[in-house]
């Protein structure tokens, strides 16, 4: 996948990131939650892709279980990314008893890992 | 164990010696006073008092890169002490990896790290920092009644399973009984044993979040960082250096206080000793000599005032006898002269010349009428008279002109005596009231010079009056002498002792400087070494805030121990956003925790440390959630080669294990009723892979391809992981160096080889036997030790149900090979 449309997992980061820049009319207090929204959006998009590649069904949700076949069959950078962006998201997307709201600082790490994890999916292998 | 110490020194002293070779601008002696004062006492003694030998010592540098053997804990078991009662055990995995203690506040895990801490230090860091009361009053576990007891067993390389305890039989946690048994021996008492006194305070294993928080205050950070440098060594020639210098300045500073108060003394009398003594002393290039002549009294000329009561005090005047001499001698010649007539010698002696001249007219004329009279016969009979009267006359002139002459003499002998008394004097300042008397009376005294016809008369009675004014004053200067000498003999002495002194002070002062530029010298020698030093621990360091810091601006750019005394700490230069800054002024609590790891844990993991392993108590709690990823790399990295043990209150370290692939165990410590505390291995890394396999069994979702090809892999590195830590532990705990626990893993290489050596002891021993003992290994080693396509093949023909009985199988083969099954 090195030309073609533009990966709809791009686009939802991208969008996520320009929340966090501002220059969309969302209001501050919900800023961080929509851009960790988005984020996860475009993370679930790319794990599909990858997915797909193994002739995957796309009824196939199981996260948990993406992540282990995903540690064992492709590269342990791309598995780390995955998995601790992945933790990251689930953490953020959800409201929690107890601990505050992610701060925008901390989306934008996790929005910089999930691209770091699509540039890798999507340029280069971790094809079966 | 710990290494050499006196080995270690004497790596540092050549590499001193190296340094201070290289400085050109230090002078040979200074190089040869830092040398001695390394060297010893006796041989810096030497050093002062010779000259420059003609050549240095010099020394081949020792090779240090060499680690000592380490130690990797095995188990942490405690009774009766802090949260736990009855006794509960910490089993540990002792090789390198990393271990999560997870438990919740109050769980009893931190009970753990001090017991550990307890029994090897002797104390905790918490105790020594807060010495709180109630901590000493209850630092008893008030649920258990038995003694208090913690035991450590530690996997020594090199030695095998060794033990160290540390058990009280009172309430006071100080009286404590510590003790270590190696294997096979008896147990010893005391830890000294371990030899690891001094490592502990260098890389202390030990960091908890107390001393994580204390960390960034810069002095702290300033010792913990210096003692890791490990150049303890130069403390005492440094000292010695310092104490020799103190000894050699003593007498100068001793002098120079004296010399003050001296001064101040001096100031406040009138006496010319005094003031002379005074302005010699403000001078700054003091005469010794003279000080010294003034306060012995050896001066040549002592001063006006002083010679002139000196003088008057021995106010000299001829004996009264001498004075009765003379003055019988003038009467004698007096009365002699009297008696010698009358006439005067002049007109005889013109009387004589007359006659003489008649009797040569006489003699020509012959007889005849005298030519002066014209009356008179100048006759025979007339010339035998006159010559009979010359005779007569001459004789009575002599003996006129001996008495004339005798009475000068006697007049000249008593003017002499009387010249002899000098006019008494003396400045009017001085107030001598006795001297106008005195002087009046010398006047008349002197005044008979002059007046000779008296002088036997007057001169005894002159000079017993003279004799009398004399004596008062005499008395009287030496009364007011005697009074100067009292004010100023006290002072004279303490000068006196101040010049020697003075002396020794200045026969000192070359030495004084040799001992500085031999403590400069070394100073400089040490600050290189430490920089050096420093230079890898900032390395580390900035890798470690690397991987922590994420998303914060704050660049670590450099440490330096700066200032000394109370000035000293640690100077963290910081790059914000490129700028330049103060690191502790511009970082977050959470930042600063974190910047504190990065300072602490390339201490605990220099190479030479013995301790392979380093415990961490609840190092993440100010840690926001992109740091704990990063720690959790650092943790990774740490446990390729260490024993890594964190306690951790949340789950938030838990979680960021379980979402990477770190092989991390994971232990829950939990406390019931009663403090009896369980600790529950709740995860391992083979027991993942299985825990992952078992999940993607249920997912009814997953691609039936991914599932056959993912599965066979989980399993293997399920059984892989075991054996590796079945293979580690057995053989750490026999106590087998590392080096070559990790080649021979490293050389098995297939699957089959490493489960061959792990439960043979051999990678070509034959695994069956073992595998036989239990229906369900046989089948399920094939699978772990079959290939991807195989596994993949045999798996896509299994029911879901069929599935899980094999994943069952093998999780018991896991099971049996990570837990040394028979």
């Amino acid at each position: 996948m090195t030309s073609g449309p533009v990966p709809p997992a791009v686009g939802l980061v991208g969008h996520a990131r320009e929340i966090l820049a501002g220059t969309h009319p969302i209001p501050p207090a919900q800023a961080t939650r929509a851009a960790a929204i988005l984020t996860r959006l475009g993370f679930e998009d790319v794990m599909r892709a990858w997915c797909d590649r193994w002739g995957a069904p796309s009824s196939w949700h199981n996260m948990r279980s993406q992540l282990i076949a995903l540690r064992c069959l492709a590269d342990r950078t791309t598995a780390d990314l995955a998995a601790t962006a992945w933790a990251g998201l689930s953490n953020a997307c959800h409201h929690h008893a107890y601990e505050l709201a992610p701060t925008a600082g901390e989306i934008a790490h996790l929005v910089d890992q999930t691209e770091q994890l699509i540039a890798r999916i999507t340029q280069n292998g971790s094809r079966p | 164990m710990g290494g050499n110490s006196s080995d270690e020194d004497e790596r540092l002293k050549s590499e001193a010696l190296e340094l201070l070779d290289q400085d050109t601008s230090v002078s040979d002696d200074a190089k040869y006073v830092a040398w001695a004062a390394m060297e010893g006492d006796a041989e810096l003694a030497e050093a002062l008092d010779s000259p420059v030998p003609a050549a240095m010592p010099h020394r081949e540098v020792a090779d240090r890169t060499v680690e000592p053997v380490g130690a990797f804990l095995k188990s942490i078991s405690v009774r009766g002490f802090r949260g736990i009662g009855p006794k509960a055990t910490l089993e540990l995995h002792p090789a390198a990896g990393l271990t999560v203690v997870a438990g919740r506040n109050g769980s009893g895990k931190s009970s753990f790290s001090e017991g550990l801490e307890t029994a090897i230090t002797g104390t905790t860091y918490r105790w020594n920092r807060k010495l709180p009361k109630i901590w000493m009053e209850n630092w008893r576990n008030l649920h258990e009644s038995g003694q208090p007891e913690i035991v450590v067993e530690l996997a020594e390389e090199g030695a095998g399973l060794t033990k160290i305890g540390i058990a009280w039989d009172s309430d006071d946690f100080k009286a404590s009984k510590r003790w270590v048994q190696r294997p096979g021996k008896p147990r010893e008492d005391g830890t000294d044993s371990l030899g690891w006194e001094q490592p502990l305070q260098r890389y202390r294993p030990i960091l908890s979040y107390d001393e994580l928080s204390d960390l960034i205050k810069s002095s702290a950070l300033f010792d913990r960082i210096n003692t890791v440098l490990g150049l303890g060594f130069f403390e005492t020639p440094q000292e010695r250096l310092a104490t020799a210098k103190k000894e050699r300045e003593a007498s100068g500073k001793h002098a120079k206080a004296i010399a003050s108060d001296l001064k101040k003394d001096l100031e406040t009398i009138t006496e010319e000793r005094a003031t002379r003594a005074l302005a010699l002393l403000k001078r700054p290039a003091k005469n010794l000599d003279e000080l010294q002549a003034l306060a012995t009294g050896t001066t040549a000329e002592p001063p006006g005032d002083l010679a002139a009561l000196k003088s008057l005090a021995a106010l000299p005047l001829p004996a009264a006898e001498a004075v009765a001499v003379a003055v019988t001698d003038l009467q004698t010649a007096q009365q002699k002269f009297v008696t010698a007539g009358t006439v005067s010698v002049e007109q005889a002696v013109r009387r004589i010349d007359l006659l003489r001249r008649a009797l040569e007219f006489h003699q020509h004329q012959g007889d005849g009428r005298c030519p002066v009279c014209g009356t008179g016969q100048l006759n025979a009979q007339w010339q035998q008279r006159v010559e009979q009267e010359l005779v007569d006359e001459r004789k009575e002139i002599t003996q006129r002109q001996a008495a004339h002459r005798d009475l000068d003499d006697a007049r000249n002998r008593a003017r002499t005596l009387i010249r002899s008394v000098t006019r008494p004097t003396a400045p009017k300042h001085l107030g001598l009231t006795t001297l106008l008397a005195a002087e009046a009376l010398w006047d008349r005294w002197n005044g008979l010079i002059s007046d000779p016809d008296s002088l036997a008369e007057q001169l005894q009675r002159a000079h017993g009056e003279l004799a009398v004014a004399f004596e008062a004053v005499r008395v009287e200067a030496a009364r007011l002498l005697a009074g100067r000498e009292n004010v100023w003999a006290p002072l004279a002495v303490r000068l006196a002792e101040w010049v020697a002194l003075a002396r020794t002070a200045e026969a000192a002062k070359p030495t004084v400087t040799r001992v500085s530029d031999g403590a400069d010298a070394l100073r400089k020698v040490v600050e290189e070494l430490r920089r050096r030093r420093l230079t890898t621990i900032e390395k580390k360091a900035r890798e470690i805030w690397a991987e922590l810091r994420q998303e914060s601006n704050v660049d670590l750019d450099g440490i330096e121990l700066a200032g000394q005394g109370n000035r000293r700490h640690v100077e963290l230069r910081a790059g914000v956003d490129g700028n330049d800054a103060q690191a502790l002024s511009v970082m977050s609590q959470g930042e600063l925790h974190a910047l504190a790891l990065a300072l602490f844990l390339p201490r605990a993991t220099m190479a030479e440390s013995p301790f392979r392993f380093i415990v961490l108590d609840d190092p993440i709690q100010a840690m926001d959630p992109a740091k704990v990823e990063g720690f959790v790399r650092v943790l990774e990295e740490l446990a390729q080669d260490r024993q890594v043990i964190v306690l951790s209150h949340d789950d938030r370290l838990p979680q960021a294990i379980r979402s990477s692939d770190v092989r991390a165990r994971i232990v829950e410590v939990c406390r019931d009723a009663n403090s009896v505390v369980r600790v529950e291995p709740c995860e391992d890394p083979s027991r993942r892979y299985i825990n992952d396999a078992f999940a993607l069994i249920m997912d009814k979702e997953i691609p039936v391809g991914i599932r056959a090809k993912v599965l066979p892999i989980l399993f293997r590195n399920g059984a892989e992981a075991a054996a590796h830590d079945r293979y580690f532990a057995n053989r750490l705990k026999a106590g087998d160096p590392r080096v070559d626990v990790e080649q021979a893993w490293q050389d098995a290489g297939k699957t089959s080889s490493k489960l061959a050596l792990t439960l043979r002891g051999s990678a070509q021993a034959s695994v069956w036997p073992w595998l036989n003992k239990s229906q369900y290994r046989g089948p399920a080693y094939k699978l772990v030790t079959s290939g991807a396509h195989e596994g993949r093949t045999q798996l896509e023909k299994l029911s879901d149900q069929d599935l899980i009985d094999v994943a069952r199988d093998v999780e018991r083969l896991v099971k049996d090979i990570r837990e040394g099954a028979s």
